[in-house]
């Protein structure tokens, strides 16, 4: 019924077009005069008003309606039920939903089959409702539209209005998704706030989200798990620090290399060689991580007698550095050959060798910017979630021994929210509020990161 | 010609100044060959691990495919050959090639063929259905204990009681090695399996769908919303704090790291509209949101680098702006846009975090046929079978790998390709 | 010609490529010691790539290539065993624009005696960089200054804080390329007269468009036109008798 909709409002546009198109013609034929637009915008005007808006009504109806039958649903459960918390009423409802499918396990109760069977109903009778209302809005809005032809309507400037609204619209979506993002994020935050102290949760050194109470969510009893986040961020901090040590040093030097050094030749070489490594996919970082170089730090460790644990920070930082190491190259690249050649020339020109021009001269002149490529190479490092869940472990361990397993806040969060969850619980709620915080700081490094170069670039155009 | 204090001065310090400079230049190469050096590692860790995963043994076995025990109810339909006895056929087929008479030794015949034997049988009776009630020889996969004996990871010399096979099932092995009916071939499993927990018929058709489809809605979101957005951005919108407010909010969103997408989704798309979970269409809808910033940037750039000429040139013969811009500035910034998209589409492609916050880690065995069935994707299949410690887990997880790499040097040298080609033209 | 002036640079069958271009086309000259001798030709005619190929600057450009000896003090520059550094701390250099580093004004200067280690203490540099502004007559206008960013300086300011700079190393060369064309009337004269002074203990090869520039400053000059040095001689001579019709078109401001 749906896809038929979507058909005949594409169609009823295509014949719009037409008749506006021949309207048009007849009207010129018969007053022998010509339209202020062409032919064509006279039908594209009624075509786009009788398929767009009704389509966008029809799609926002498809993802709303199970939002209003479950609220249906909701009302309609028999009243001897009794409903502990949000998770079983879900439960229910998807199970009804299920039965509505076609999809049956085992013996459902009665109201349950009578429900599912309402559902059915319902969910046919809506999108009898919506086809109706679609095709009855598109020839509305079509022929509405089409009464506008004439012969000195304003076509072209109609369709281009339309258009430009349709740009505008499209541009909003980047507000609208960090509005989704911000919004989700602190609202849920909010929640969990109420349950565990933001100063608990900012200052406490033990994170055990495991012992899940509805005691400590419900009756307000101390729970037994724990949601002191500072080993989490110990955690991202010992990695990050690993990440930076190998990837700053090889990445920065490469890009003096490279930009300071190496003829263009190598140069177009090698610094696609080294891009390469920042679009191997994470995942497979991850595995490379936890399968040849834990193993190897491990092993290593042994020889000369350390005592490295199977999932350690040393190995998830280091790999990671490899990652990130074409963003320090590459925007570090990107600013020492923005120093004017001229500076380099006052330096040789006084007979300075040519690491003494760049380490005196144009590292320095290019510093800001350096400082930038590598304040994004820590947003970079504390945003990365594969790499450490599949080599640093799940352990929250609070602890700056790289060789102990550590755990981040990206991989609690996704340890958390992986798989089914109470939205209910401080546990799926506490992986909000590291989300809060792990977006605040990335956006602060990002903000001064951009402004250094902004600074940077202004000095230099 | 006498020297001048100057002169003698730096002559002197020359020598130390040399080797510095020496040093230096030293240090650059070598960082550049530690990075180049870091990237021969990895790959060459996966390409050892990963080709081997390409291949599995199999062992032939001569079976009577007699009509009644495949298809008891006599309609070749799925429900009747699942009813039939495919497994004790085989079954049969592997007691008289090794003898087995014992209980023990039964079990140890039995064992050494993959689960799925009976479902190949299956299949290949429905693409040959003349060849009911005739002997046929049928390639069987063998069971991942199995495999990696003959891979060398299971050793005879090992005690008995330390390895996974014991000397009955390697005794029978080595039976079956000498008759000649064991083959090394190219794993259709792994091309054509879905997700299995059993290592020997895992494969990554399903994820290889999922993927596919996750990326078809993430191209068909973030293509067009990019591109409107950056025409608008570049060519319509008028400078003021709103637009100035749009740009900040892309250039954050770039930021953003992805798991905190994979946030949203749950919380807006599952939690809130009650879309199903593990669904492509989420993960589209998810990794659009992440690519678009992407995309956004690539095409305004893309639509900066149309010389100001052509605008002019179409603005001057009496164009509209629109006019201007839709039939002269876009079609000529659409290499450039592509470009982005692709490599947008690549990150999109390799992304693993934000999906598995949406549901698409769940164990699914059905291959997706539509953007709302349930499914997984590539590198999280990856990601789920690296869990797996099975030897041959690690190696399909490296071929799986190598896949994933493979496509992502496509589509990375698709836009490199697009590029040049851009480059030409002014 | 004057043979009285004993020569420091002696250049012979001196050609310059870029790539498969040829800037330079077989040059041969002799520049006097502690005179200043001024290069002068219309746009384009190599006067610059000649003027860095007598402290090897063009090194720094990959497609450039040298055929011919140029000697300086003697020592033949393009020799294998020479090194650029020592070379280049004999033959200074100031360049059309003024390019001070984005450092302090004493860092500016203190920079070259650093690198080369000419003062084995704070109290020598601080005397070096005094002498060395004062030669460059910025000392007066400087030296409550000293911290403040060489950027911050006048256009003018800055190009003498360029000389200052290279005469902190104390070169017995100093090649200035169009040192006053981003300069206005008063701070090219200013220039004009150090350079006057410095030519008592330096020798300058200056280029430069302006005619009456080198009039005024230069004790000899060289005319060069499309990569060819057409005529090299006095100063008084060039400009009142040109030998060559090129020459005095050039002059006369007939051409370039
Ligand atoms: N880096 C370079 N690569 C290739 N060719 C160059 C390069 N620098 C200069 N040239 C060429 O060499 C020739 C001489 O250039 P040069 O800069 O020496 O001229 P000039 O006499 O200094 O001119 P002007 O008075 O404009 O400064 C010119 O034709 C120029 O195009
Ligand atoms: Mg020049």
């Amino acid at each position: 019924m749906i896809p038929a909709t979507y058909i005949v409002t594409t169609l009823i546009g295509i014949f719009l077009f037409f008749l506006g198109k021949n309207r048009i013609k007849n009207i010129c034929m018969n007053e022998n005069k010509k339209p202020h637009s062409l032919n064509i915008y006279h039908g594209l005007f009624p075509a786009i008003l009788s398929i767009v808006p009704p389509l966008i009504l029809l799609s926002l109806w498809i993802i709303c309606d199970d939002v209003i039958f479950d609220q249906m649903l909701k009302n309609r459960l028999p009243n001897n039920l009794i409903i502990e918390g949000k998770q079983t009423f879900l439960i229910l409802l998807a199970a009804i939903n299920n039965i509505a499918d076609g999809i049956i396990v085992g013996e459902p109760e009665r109201w349950m089959m009578d429900l599912a069977q309402k559902l059915i109903i319902w969910r046919g009778h809506s999108d009898s409702l919506i086809s109706i209302i679609t095709i009855i809005c598109s020839f509305a809005f079509g022929l509405y539209a089409l009464s506008f032809v004439k012969i000195d309507f304003r076509a072209r400037n109609a369709v281009e209005k339309l258009i430009m609204i349709g740009l505008i619209i499209c541009s909003l979506i980047a507000i609208i998704t960090t509005i989704g993002i911000i919004f989700s994020v602190i609202f849920e935050s909010i929640r969990f706030f109420k349950l565990v102290p933001i100063y608990e949760f900012l200052t406490g050194l033990t994170w055990n989200p495991e012992f899940e109470g509805a005691a400590r969510a419900g009756s307000g009893q101390a729970g037994l798990s724990t949601y002191g986040s500072i080993p989490l961020f110990v955690g991202t901090f010992l990695i990050s620090i690993i990440a930076l040590s190998v990837s700053v040093p090889v990445g920065l030097l490469s890009a003096v290399y490279l930009s300071e050094y190496a003829t263009k030749k190598i140069r177009g070489i090698f610094k696609p060689l080294l891009e390469i490594l920042a679009g191997v996919p994470t995942v497979v970082y991850g595995f490379f991580a936890a399968l040849t170089i834990a193993p190897f730090f491990r092993e290593t460790g042994g020889l000369i007698g350390l005592d490295v644990a199977s999932e350690s920070a040393l190995a998830a930082g280091f790999v990671m550095g490899i990652m990130i190491i074409p963003f320090v190259s590459s925007l570090s690249d990107d600013v020492i050959r923005a120093v004017p050649q001229s500076l380099r020339d006052a330096a040789l020109g006084l007979g300075s060798t040519k690491s003494e021009t760049i380490k005196k001269v144009v590292l320095p002149a290019a510093l800001p910017g350096i400082v930038a490529s590598i304040i994004l190479a820590v947003s970079r490092a504390v945003g990365e979630t594969m790499i450490v869940v599949m080599a640093a472990g799940l352990a929250a361990n609070l602890s700056l021994n790289p060789l102990d397993a550590v755990t981040t806040v990206t991989a609690q969060i996704v340890t958390i929210l992986v798989g089914d969850q109470e939205f209910e619980s401080a546990k799926t709620l506490s992986a909000f509020a590291l989300a809060l915080t792990l977006i605040i700081i990335t956006l602060i490094l990002n903000f001064f990161a951009l402004q250094i170069v902004k600074k940077y670039r202004e000095k230099y155009d | 010609m006498a020297q001048t204090r100057t002169e003698k001065i730096v002559i002197d310090g020359l020598k130390a100044r040399q080797t510095k400079e020496r040093n230096f230049k030293f240090f650059g190469i070598f960082a550049v060959a530690l990075a180049i050096a870091f990237l021969a590692i990895l790959l060459i860790s996966i390409c050892s691990k990963g080709l081997p995963g390409f291949f599995q043994y199999y062992a032939t076995f001569e079976v009577e495919l007699t009509r009644e025990r495949i298809d008891p109810r006599g309609d070749m339909s799925d429900q009747s050959l699942f009813e039939g006895e495919a497994k004790k056929i085989i079954n049969e087929a592997v007691l008289e090639f090794t003898g087995a008479k014992k209980r023990n030794e039964k079990k140890a015949a039995r064992s050494l063929l993959s689960n799925g034997s009976d479902l190949r049988l299956v299949n290949f009776v429905q693409k040959n259905t003349d060849k009911v009630n005739s002997r046929q020889k049928i390639k069987f996969a063998l069971d991942d204990d199995a495999d990696s004996f003959f891979r060398g990871y299971i050793k005879k010399q090992t005690p008995e009681k330390q390895r996974r096979l014991n000397d009955i099932e390697i005794n029978y092995l080595e039976k079956m090695n000498e008759a000649g009916i064991i083959t090394y071939e190219i794993s259709d499993y792994l091309f054509f399996g879905s997700a299995s927990r059993n290592a020997e018929m895992a494969g990554i058709k399903g994820a290889f769908i999922g993927s596919m489809l996750t990326l078809a809605v993430c191209f068909l979101i973030a293509f067009p919303l990019g591109v409107a957005t950056a025409v608008y951005l570049e060519e319509f919108a008028p400078k003021n704090k709103f637009t100035e407010l749009i740009e900040i909010n892309i250039n954050n969103l770039a930021a953003v790291p992805s798991v905190v997408f994979g946030i949203l989704g749950l919380a807006i798309f599952i939690n809130l509209f009650g879309m199903p979970r593990s669904i492509p269409l989420i993960g589209g809808l998810v990794l659009a949101l992440m690519t678009l910033p992407t995309i956004i940037i690539s095409s305004r750039a893309a639509i900066k680098a149309v010389p100001p000429s052509i605008r002019d040139g179409a603005l001057a013969i009496g164009a509209s702006k629109m006019q201007a811009t839709m039939h002269h500035v876009v079609p000529l910034a659409i290499p450039g846009m592509l470009t982005g998209t692709i490599i947008g589409m690549a990150q999109a492609l390799g992304e693993t975090a934000p999906l598995l916050m949406i549901g698409m880690v769940a164990f699914i065995v059905d291959i997706p046929g539509s953007i709302t069935d349930p499914g997984t994707v590539l590198p999280v299949q990856i990601f789920m079978w690296a869990d797996f410690a099975e030897r041959m887990f690690v190696h399909k997880t490296s071929a799986a790998i190598i896949i994933l790499l493979l496509f992502l040097m496509i589509m990375n040298g698709g836009a490199v390709w697009l590029r040049r080609k851009l480059e030409r033209r002014w | 010609m004057t043979e009285t002036v004993e020569s420091i640079v002696n250049c012979k069958n001196v050609s310059v490529y870029y790539g498969q271009k040829k800037a330079i086309n077989n040059i041969s000259i002799d520049i006097g010691r502690r005179s200043i001798t001024a290069f002068i030709g219309p746009s384009g005619c190599g006067k610059s790539t000649f003027l860095r190929t007598i402290n090897r600057m063009n090194d720094t450009i990959d497609s450039c290539r040298i055929e011919g000896t140029v000697i300086v003090d003697g020592k033949d520059i393009y020799d294998p065993s020479i090194d650029v550094v020592p070379l280049r701390a004999k033959v200074g250099m100031v360049f059309q624009k003024p390019n001070p580093f984005p450092k302090s004004i004493y860092e500016n200067v203190a920079y070259g005696p650093r690198i080369h280690g000419l003062a084995s203490n704070k109290s020598e540099l601080d005397d070096i960089v005094e002498k060395a502004l004062k030669g460059a007559g910025l000392w007066n206008e400087a030296r409550d200054r000293l911290d403040e960013s060489g950027t911050s300086l006048s256009g003018g300011q800055q190009q003498r804080l360029c000389i200052a700079r290279t005469i902190a190393v104390e070169p017995q060369i100093i090649l200035m390329d169009e040192p006053c064309s981003a300069l206005d009337p008063i701070a090219t004269s200013n220039i004009e007269d150090l350079m006057s002074d410095l030519a008592k203990e330096y020798t300058i090869i200056i280029v430069t468009h302006s005619m009456q520039q080198a009039a005024r400053v230069s004790q000899k000059t060289a005319y060069f036109h499309l990569g060819n040095l057409i005529e090299y001689g006095d100063t008084k001579e060039i400009f009142v008798r040109p030998k060559d019709s090129q020459t005095e078109a050039y002059i006369s401001g007939k051409i370039g």
